[in-house]
């Protein structure tokens, strides 16, 4: 019953979007308010299965939410098509573009260790520099700063070399191994990776784990080109930006505390949110102006 | 200045609300002043602790549970005041009295939350703004739920201009608030709406009240309707607040504070 992501990636789910902006307009002269009552208890009737159902479930991601979701979208446009208001217009392009955006949306948790760059099937790859958890007096952690390095690993042109299959890889580490001094490089003792994607993206989809070990050859070529790490830190409810990308703080050995050898982080990708954004701000005038007027 | 001190200033601060909240009932401009001027002459008394506070501190109060308590008060408060002065809804003033000093009533009485630390989940500029403005409109929305009761009750009262005008401002709140999550979650948690439980219910509370006024739009004398979507939305809002503890479907969520130990 869940709705293929990948199947509705872009630019499917914009096609998508703009049938129900259609729908909408070529059925606004039908409208009447009695669509609006059955849309909104269809709605309000989805989100209470979603409501007692085990969270991990995921309700909203199966065909029957999606569906009438859809209907609430074409039901609100039509509306909005005959009576715009600003509140109704931020509520369904938040909807609209949470609805579509997801997609197109990847969440990955990566295990980043302290002394190599992690083996990442995104564009970059990160090393746990410095941990720091800071404590109250009564020993409770207070915050968690972990700086990382960032590393583009996707510089121009070696998109051939990236799409080795696995066997290639292996032969590549093996003389990687062989000849490599660079720490950077050495990703032959790598610990176990917690990389999980509930959902990838259409573009790191292509990309295998590993791939940006190449042969020799190449891998020369590039440590020339490739840009210095960047370094940043990563803080609970500071995540940083990089690439098109957020990353945020998620766990670490708490056993060890500053000592951890590793920090797991979640990178997301959401090209949508913008509007999604928008579509929030939009419903927050909207909200406050049916306050103050 | 010390937690010692918060009783002088909550003892004054108490004085000029409640005085605020009685003379609220009186008829006429002249009493219409005194209480916009006993309100606020409350609340600044009560800012002046929090900012005396902030300066001995040499920090924002923003760490314990029991500095977020100061600034449920000081907003509640602030919402009061502003809703009275707007639409000059008498009995609003009493009710966040009540809650302002429900709250400095728990920090004087149960001192060992001033040292009950804010795990780094919770250290966001987005806390006491979302709790604050959720806490308000649950006020007022809990008004509303009372009205609709005497009005099916007794269906001679003519509650529903008074429910309309509160609903508006709750639900505005309300959706200020949600909005406010959303954008603390993309922070904390990688999206805006990810439905966990404690989202999943807010929305059906949310949905539930755009409901009454889009039924209020087209039926605006079926009053007997409208007061039970009142009281169904507000069944819906007490799972969302408090009763989602009792819900086994909500055990995993990123809401519980209490066991959501990590980062």
């Amino acid at each position: 019953m869940t709705v293929s992501l990948h199947l509705f990636a872009f630019p499917v789910n914009l096609i998508v979007g703009l049938c129900i902006v259609f729908l909408g307009w070529k059925f606004r002269k039908m409208y009447r308010e009695t669509y609006m009552t059955i849309a909104l208890l269809l709605f309000i009737a989805v989100s209470l299965v979603q409501g007692f159902m085990p969270v991990h479930i995921a309700f909203t991601r199966t065909w029957p939410f999606v569906a009438v979701l859809s209907v609430f979208l074409i039901v609100l446009s039509s509306r909005l098509f005959l009576k715009f208001s600003l509140a109704g217009f931020g509520l369904w392009l938040a909807l609209w573009a949470g609805m579509l955006g997801t997609a197109d949306a990847s969440v990955t948790h990566v295990m980043v260790p302290r002394n190599e760059y992690a083996r990442t099937s995104l564009p970059f790859t990160l090393r746990l520099e410095n941990f720091k958890v800071t404590r109250y007096v009564t020993g409770e952690p207070m915050e968690y700063r972990a700086e990382v390095s960032l590393q583009d690993i996707n510089p121009a042109g070696d998109l051939p070399s990236r799409m080795s299959l696995p066997a290639e890889q292996e032969e590549a580490r093996a003389e990687n191994r062989d000849d490599s001094g660079d720490r950077r490089e050495n990703v032959a003792e790598r610990r176990e990776e917690a990389q999980e994607s509930r959902h990838e993206a259409p573009e790191s989809r292509h990309e295998a784990p590993g791939s940006r070990e190449k042969d020799p050859g190449s891998r020369e070529k590039d440590s020339g080109q490739r840009k210095n790490p960047v370094l940043k830190t990563l803080r609970v409810n500071h995540p940083v930006h990089f690439k098109g990308h957020q990353v945020y703080l998620m766990d670490y050995d708490a056993e060890k505390g500053d000592l951890t050898d590793y920090c797991i982080v979640m990178v997301t990708r959401q090209p949508w949110r913008w509007l999604i954004f928008a579509g929030i701000l939009l419903l927050l005038a909207g909200a406050l102006k049916t306050f103050f007027t | 200045m010390t937690w010692d001190h918060l009783i002088y200033f909550a003892v004054a601060a108490a004085f000029c609300w409640i005085t605020g909240s009685v003379t609220s009932f009186f008829k006429g401009q002249k009493a219409f002043y005194w209480t916009v001027f006993l309100y606020a002459a409350g609340i600044v008394i009560y800012g002046s602790f929090i900012a005396a506070f902030w300066i001995s501190l040499k920090r924002p109060p923003l760490v314990t549970m029991g500095e977020t308590r100061l600034w449920y008060s000081l907003f509640l408060t602030l919402a009061g005041l502003i809703t009275y002065m707007r639409w000059k809804y008498k009995w609003i003033l009493s009710l966040t009295s009540i809650m302002a000093l429900v709250f400095i009533l728990i920090n004087i009485f149960r001192p060992e939350i001033h040292n009950r630390v804010l795990m780094p989940a919770l250290q966001s500029i987005w806390f006491i703004p979302h709790v604050t403005v959720y806490m308000f409109s649950y006020a007022l929305l809990a008004c509303t739920f009372l009205l609709a009761l005497a009005g099916l009750i007794r269906p001679s009262l003519n509650v529903l201009p008074a429910i309309d005008k509160l609903c508006r401002a709750g639900l505005s709140f309300f959706t200020v608030g949600m909005l406010l999550g959303a954008l603390w979650a993309k922070q904390a948690w990688g999206d805006y709406w990810s439905w966990d439980p404690k989202e999943t219910w807010a929305a059906i509370t949310w949905l539930l009240y755009v409901f009454y006024f889009h039924l209020k739009s087209i039926h605006p004398k079926a009053n007997k309707y409208l007061y039970i979507s009142l009281i169904v939305a507000f069944l819906a809002l007490q799972i969302c607040w408090y009763g989602l503890q009792y819900l086994p479907s909500a055990r995993g969520s990123m809401h519980n504070y209490a066991l959501n130990m990590k980062p």
